[in-house]
């Protein structure tokens, strides 16, 4: 007997002798097969759309690319870069380390504004190459168009009065930069043909960048300047000015007042 | 049981495993032409409470409440009067509300010589609620008063009702021996 007394044991022993009824394995499977079954819920159905998913899918993946492409195309460029000497530019120049990687450098364009090559050049002359590329300045003497030559004109006047005192500055570090020149004619010949790499962080920008570079070229006021020091007297340090310029924008034609500053006219012998 | 309601298949396994032997008897005893198919439908009530189920109760109670019911559902169905199982029926003479059959009668079960067959024919003996009572306890190991919630009447229902059961098998085991 339990505790409450619902159990005679001797009653108990003889029923469980005698009891030994069990259900049938296959009554067992079937009940634990519905166990089983009641565990896994079925799968959704699908609705009658369903089909469409992919379609759909494909379809709003090309609209939006063509969207995407059109208004990039139709997006207004960014605005000029702003520099000036109080805020450098984002714009990371580093020289090639060796010719070989003059090629692929080449590849990539050089990024800088005519303010920032008249402030460079004795900076230019002694840690980097000329930070232009031939192929890409693509330099011409014709006038640039004339949106363009507005653009341009914007971004080089507030930098004119800079140009002016580097043209200044470059008088007075001329010792400096032909001596640069001279103790390495390599590094020198590097600095006319190797282009900076430059890093850009917007691909707008990057591009409103390589066309001012396209339609580079010096400013007059750079050129007013050599021509003052040339009327002063002061051939030595318009030769130096001159100089640094040919090397900011190898591909410009000098105006011919200029040109005897560096290239000065055979002396014709004298008639007899 | 709330391991399966949380989807683990084996933990119905087990739980089948420890009760199907007691459940499958508890009906055997009562019902034995129907044993198969209230035992089936018993547990398919069982895994259809599954979503539903909380714990009120030991799981052999809850379990045995369930067969309780479908069982009274059976009675009904077979247009048995379910008079034997109220309580006016506990203190009338043994004998007089039994369904056991005519293979069961007394005479034929002592003619038998073995103990075990005498019980179980006693077994049949017994008014159905005091079956069923006994049943509950030894099958289903439940204590008066989870014999009292799974039956639906009081601990002192069931107390009377499983000592009647008791006096009667044992006054069987006396006469066989």
């Amino acid at each position: 007997m339990n505790s409450d007394s619902s159990k005679d044991p001797n009653i108990s022993q003889a029923y469980r002798a005698a009891a030994q009824a069990e259900p049938g394995p296959q009554l067992d499977a079937r009940i634990l097969q519905a166990a089983h079954a009641a565990l896994v819920k079925p799968a959704p159905k699908a609705p009658r759309w369903s089909w469409l998913k992919m379609p759909i899918a494909t379809l709003a993946v090309a609209v939006l690319a063509t969207t995407v492409a059109l208004q990039w195309r139709n997006a207004p460029q960014a605005p000029p870069l702003e520099i000036s000497e109080a805020s450098p530019p984002p714009l990371a120049m580093q020289a090639p380390e060796n010719v070989a990687n003059k090629s692929s450098a080449a590849a990539k364009p050089a990024l800088q504004t005519p303010a920032q090559r008249a402030v460079a050049p004795p900076v230019l002359a002694e840690r980097a190459p000329a930070p232009t590329a031939k192929s890409n300045l693509g330099f011409t003497p014709n006038p640039p168009a004339p949106a363009a030559t507005n653009e341009l004109a914007k971004k080089q006047s507030p930098a004119a009065t800079p140009a002016q005192e580097a043209l200044a500055d470059a008088q007075a570090d001329a010792p400096t930069i032909s001596a640069a020149g001279a103790a390495s004619p390599k590094a020198e010949s590097r600095a006319e043909t190797a282009p900076a790499i430059i890093q850009e962080r917007s691909p707008s920008r990057f591009r409103t960048l390589s066309k001012e570079l396209n339609t580079a070229q010096p400013t007059l006021q750079q050129l007013e300047a050599i021509r003052k020091l040339k009327q002063e007297g002061k051939l030595d340090a318009a030769k130096q000015a001159l100089e640094a310029l040919r090397k900011l924008f190898p591909q410009y034609k000098l105006p011919e007042d200029l040109r005897d500053l560096i290239d000065p006219p055979v002396a014709q012998p004298p008639a007899q | 049981m709330l391991a399966y309601r949380d989807g683990d298949a084996q933990a119905f396994d087990l739980l089948y495993s420890r009760n199907r032997g007691k459940l499958y008897r508890y009906l055997a005893h009562q019902v034995p032409h129907c044993a198969d198919e209230l035992f089936q439908d018993i547990w398919m009530r069982v895994i259809g409470a599954r979503d539903g189920y909380s714990v009120t109760a030991k799981f052999s109670t809850w379990l045995f409440r369930i067969a309780h019911n479908r069982l009274m559902d059976h009675y009904r169905a077979q247009g048995r009067s379910i008079i034997v199982f109220t309580d006016a029926q506990d203190d009338v003479a043994p004998g007089l509300d039994t369904p056991a059959s005519a293979a069961a009668q007394p005479d034929a079960l002592l003619a038998r010589k073995d103990l075990a067959q005498q019980i179980l024919a006693a077994l049949a003996e017994l008014p159905a609620a005091q079956r069923e009572v006994f049943l509950l306890a030894e099958e289903g190991g439940l204590s008066l008063e989870e014999i009292g919630v799974a039956t639906g009447v009081g601990k002192e229902t069931a107390k009377s009702r499983l000592r009647y059961a008791l006096d009667r098998l044992r006054r069987t085991l006396e006469n066989a021996e």
